[in-house]
């Protein structure tokens, strides 16, 4: 398969006809945010907002204060978007974008869990396994005590903020993993999963594709954990 | 009052600490088959901690804690009993985080059961203290030495972990247990006479300095220390207090001819007694050049054979210490004695030969690859002429370092044994011309045109001959095994006579099935082994060549390793009247324990330097490729089937465990 990315419409002549029929994708330039809505019976039971600080290398939950702003707005898109699928039990992952005019924007929705591990960090905040609560909200015989029991209330009984980086290789050739010294110190720093480079030879990135592993955070101010995240960009992994 | 700083350190420390614990509690709380996911997020917290001052302590009082969490569960480290000191400094040195934090792990949990408040169920607090003062010994200059370039480059900041580990360790251990383990160390590799004695040299070295330390406690420690300390730095009455190179030099000029007799039979003393050389031993050698031969023999510790020989070769051995004797190389004195003793001499090409290498102008390349990292006042020259001096008088001394090239150093090791003119030859081509050539089957393979070898590194940790000959034999080892390609049954067969020499038996036999590994006809070729090298079943014919062989090398709870090359040199009784196999191991260090009661001997059973050595049975226990000659062969011998059944007894319980075919099985009931 080929992947183009292009910016402007002309370039889409420059693909070859043999390369259609194809899937495309039009990205949106804005402040995106994603959406885990659990549904129990038709009702929102645990609603969260995961903010990107960029896409495709950052994102943390809950959503920083500006943002947790638009949640009444937020639950009543999400609320059309159960009313039109007609859903009774389960879980949806939407995307939407906010651009500078302050329009709200539906970008996707899926009904399976998020990826960049939003739901460990979510355990991490609120100390429930969002797994659990996927297989509690599709299941018609839980109890209405149980759902109760088991969510905690969004945001406020969030223990900080948690968060997590992409890491791309920013060199062409690498040879070792070293997690820069200033990540590690930061009282923020909780973890990584990144491994000691399979190969010397950092292929292009295309799109939003796959990153090489992640590094966890936490703390108690959303900007500080922002700029975290966001400053991480400039920082070599790998050597 | 508290200084600021050290503030800031605990509270980070304790941050880490609690961290851990979090990641700890997690992993405690998971079911088994969700824990291994679990495990590197628990290592890389782990590994913070143990950063930092103060960390290795904090992780030591949980010990119990993280073991019984899982960490270690379905690892080699699960079952301390089984782990091998040597191999923890690999761990130590990697530069993969996870190993180098299970390895500091296992080694505090060993630490908790040592100081017996961690009661484990496989291992005991005198087996663990027993173990853990052997890493410390092995991994002496990480407690003493500064961080080399190499560790900073493959480590960085990880290097710390293992310094901070060391550092516990010894204060909570004690430095006097190192130092005498250490010592026992340093004595037991010494006995095997390796031409490589570097890191020898360098753990002499740090013993020299702890024992200058006022701060560390000997107590009744460090006995053994002396004759190794003096033999680099102080052999004889005139260097006794280190005096360095120039004034000793200054001494020597105002000696009389008793006193420097006296000199250099101390000197050849210490050489003969350790196999090191001491710096000092290079400036009296040149210095008796022009003294007469008599005080070179003294010097040099020669026996009537030795002297004879230096006799018959005055001009050649004079040229000799001239071009390849100095302070930085002067292991080339024990080598140059070792081969006077060998008479080798003789032989009507090795003069010639050895005058050619005296001669030889050395292609850039290798020059480039023989220039001393550290030691610019060596030249490649004089470096390649002690390494050949060595390989001439040690054929066993030679190892293979760290690299996958086994059969190109038992090449070299049979050469210097059995045909040194051919080895000159070798190192001849290598050095002048850069190629080596040789023929398999009357095809011509060349060492510049071949591909790649056995090793994909150029290998750097050699003596100095391997370093220059071994990449093209292993290229050329790489490319006879790649003309095999399709033949039905094992290369070795047709590459090991081809590549080793005429005298390596072109009769083969192997006990494994190519095709799938299983055992194959084991009671058959125990019994032709037994005709071709048992005395008492060939006839009393001691081995005539030294012959290639293929073993199965099992570590010490007997699990296959691996193939490994080796030699067979002799088969005689030893001292106590039993029957042993005397073989070189290319592997650096040969006294290994095989499991299953195997432990392979270097001195005490009739060996010579170098000689590695097991009794017969146990030996054919863990042999897969033997050669032997079609025409001095007699029927596979009348071996009584006890000792066929005691033989594959140990095949079954270690190697050939997993390799039994079906009917095997079923008789094992």
């Amino acid at each position: 398969m080929t992947r183009f990315i292009s910016r402007r419409l002309t370039r889409l002549d420059a693909i070859p006809d043999e390369e259609f029929p194809s899937l495309m994708e039009s990205h949106l330039d804005g402040w995106e945010f994603a959406v885990e809505a659990w549904i129990h019976q038709g009702k929102i039971r645990f609603l969260n907002i995961s903010e990107y600080v960029s896409l495709g290398y950052s994102v943390f939950v809950p959503a920083s204060p500006e943002l947790e702003r638009y949640r009444p707005q937020i639950t009543e898109q999400i609320e059309k978007l159960v009313k039109t699928f007609d859903i009774e039990f389960g879980f949806i992952h939407p995307e939407y974008f906010v651009t500078s005019d302050s329009e709200m924007y539906f970008g996707e929705v899926a009904y399976r869990p998020p990826g960049f591990k939003v739901f460990e960090l979510l355990e991490r905040v609120y100390g429930f396994n969002a797994y659990q609560a996927l297989i509690l909200s599709f299941d018609p015989k839980t109890t209405e005590e149980e759902i109760h029991a088991f969510f905690p209330k969004e945001v406020e009984d969030a223990q900080g903020y948690a968060g997590c980086f992409g890491v791309y290789p920013r060199r062409r050739v690498v040879s070792r993993l070293e997690i820069p010294e200033e990540t590690e110190d930061h009282p923020y720093f909780e973890s990584h999963e990144l491994t000691a480079p399979l190969q010397e030879t950092v292929t292009k990135r295309t799109a939003f594709g796959t990153h090489w592993g992640l590094v966890y955070f936490r703390g108690d101010e959303a900007d500080t954990l922002k700029a975290l995240l966001a400053h991480q960009e400039t920082l070599d992994f790998y050597m | 009052m508290t200084d600021p700083d050290d503030v800031a350190v605990t509270e980070k420390l304790a941050l880490r600490v609690e961290r851990f614990d979090e990641a700890l509690a997690a992993m405690a709380r998971t079911p088994a088959f969700a824990r291994p996911g679990k495990v590197p997020l628990l290592l890389d917290a782990a590994r913070l901690v143990l950063q930092e001052e103060g960390g290795c302590a904090a992780m030591a009082s949980r010990a119990q804690a993280f073991e019984e969490a899982g960490v270690f569960a379905g690892s080699d480290w699960a079952t301390p009993q089984i782990l091998v000191p040597s191999l923890s400094r690999g761990a130590l040195r990697s530069a993969d985080a996870g190993l180098v934090v299970i390895e500091s792990l296992s080694q505090l949990r060993l630490l908790a059961i040592a100081q017996g408040w961690f009661l484990h169920p496989l291992m005991s607090s005198e087996q663990a203290h027993h173990y853990l003062t052997q890493v410390l010994a092995l991994n002496l200059e990480l407690l003493f030495a500064a961080p080399g370039e190499a560790e900073r480059a493959v480590q960085g900041r990880l290097a710390r972990v293992p310094r901070n580990l060391f550092a516990y360790l010894a204060e909570t251990i004690g430095y006097e247990h190192v130092i005498d383990q250490l010592i026992d160390e340093i004595w037991r590799v010494l006995k095997q006479r390796p031409i490589q004695v570097d890191s020898v040299k360098d753990m002499i070295t740090q013993i020299a300095v702890c024992r200058a330390r006022r701060d560390i406690h000997w107590g009744g420690a460090g006995q053994g220390a002396d004759r190794l300390v003096s033999s680099l730095y102080g052999p004889t009455q005139a260097t006794r207090e280190d005096p360095g190179l120039e004034e000793y030099q200054r001494r020597l000029d105002r000696m009389d001819a008793p006193a420097l007799q006296y000199e250099a039979s101390g000197f050849a003393r210490a050489m003969h007694d350790t196999g090191l050389v001491s710096p000092y031993h290079a400036v009296i050698l040149r210095h008796l050049l022009g003294q007469g031969d008599h005080l070179l023999v003294e010097c040099l510790g020669l026996s009537s054979t030795g002297r004879d020989c230096l006799l018959c070769y005055s001009d050649l051995v004079h040229a000799l210490i001239e071009s390849a004797v100095f302070p930085g190389t002067a292991q080339a004195v024990y080598g140059l004695a070792l081969m006077l003793e060998r008479g080798i001499l003789y032989q009507p090409p090795i003069a010639p030969a050895l005058w050619r290498q005296l001669g030889l102008s050395l292609c850039v390349s290798a020059a480039e690859r023989l220039r001393h990292r550290t030691d610019t006042a060596i030249t490649p020259e004089a470096r390649l002429l002690e390494g050949v001096l060595c390989m001439m008088g040690l054929p066993l001394g030679i190892g293979q370092g760290n690299n996958p090239t086994c059969q190109s150093a038992r090449a070299l090791s049979m050469w210097a044994f059995n045909d040194p003119d051919y080895l000159l030859q070798m190192v001849a081509w290598a050095a002048r011309d850069d190629e080596i050539v040789m023929h398999f089957e009357g095809q011509a393979i060349s060492s510049r045109e071949s591909a790649g070898g056995v090793a994909t590194e150029v290998p750097v940790d050699l003596d100095p001959v391997s370093l220059l000959v071994v990449p093209h034999l292993d290229r050329i080892y790489a490319e006879m095994g790649r003309r095999c390609v399709g033949r039905d049954g094992d290369p070795h067969r047709w590459v090991n006579p081809e590549f080793h020499g005429w005298w390596s038996g072109r009769g083969f036999h192997i006990n494994v099935d190519v095709a799938t590994g299983l055992l194959h006809e084991l009671e058959d070729f125990l019994r032709h082994f037994y005709a071709a090298y048992h005395p008492m079943y060939n006839g009393n014919q001691p081995l005539i060549h030294p012959q290639p062989a293929g073993i199965a090398v099992t570590d010490s709870a007997a699990r296959f390793i691996g193939w490994h090359a080796i030699t067979i040199l002799r088969v005689s009784l030893d001292p106590s009247g039993t029957m042993r196999v005397y073989f070189y191991n290319p592997n650096n260090d040969s006294g290994q324990d095989w499991g299953d009661g195997l432990v392979v001997s270097t001195s005490g059973c009739g060996e010579q330097f170098g000689e590695a050595s097991l009794p017969f049975e146990q030996f054919a226990s863990r042999l897969y490729i033997f050669h032997y000659d079609l025409l001095e062969y007699g029927e596979p011998a009348q071996v009584s089937q006890e000792e066929l059944d005691r033989v594959m007894g140990y095949v079954h319980r270690s190697w050939g465990r997993e390799r039994l075919a079906a009917g095997g099985l079923q008789a094992e009931g």
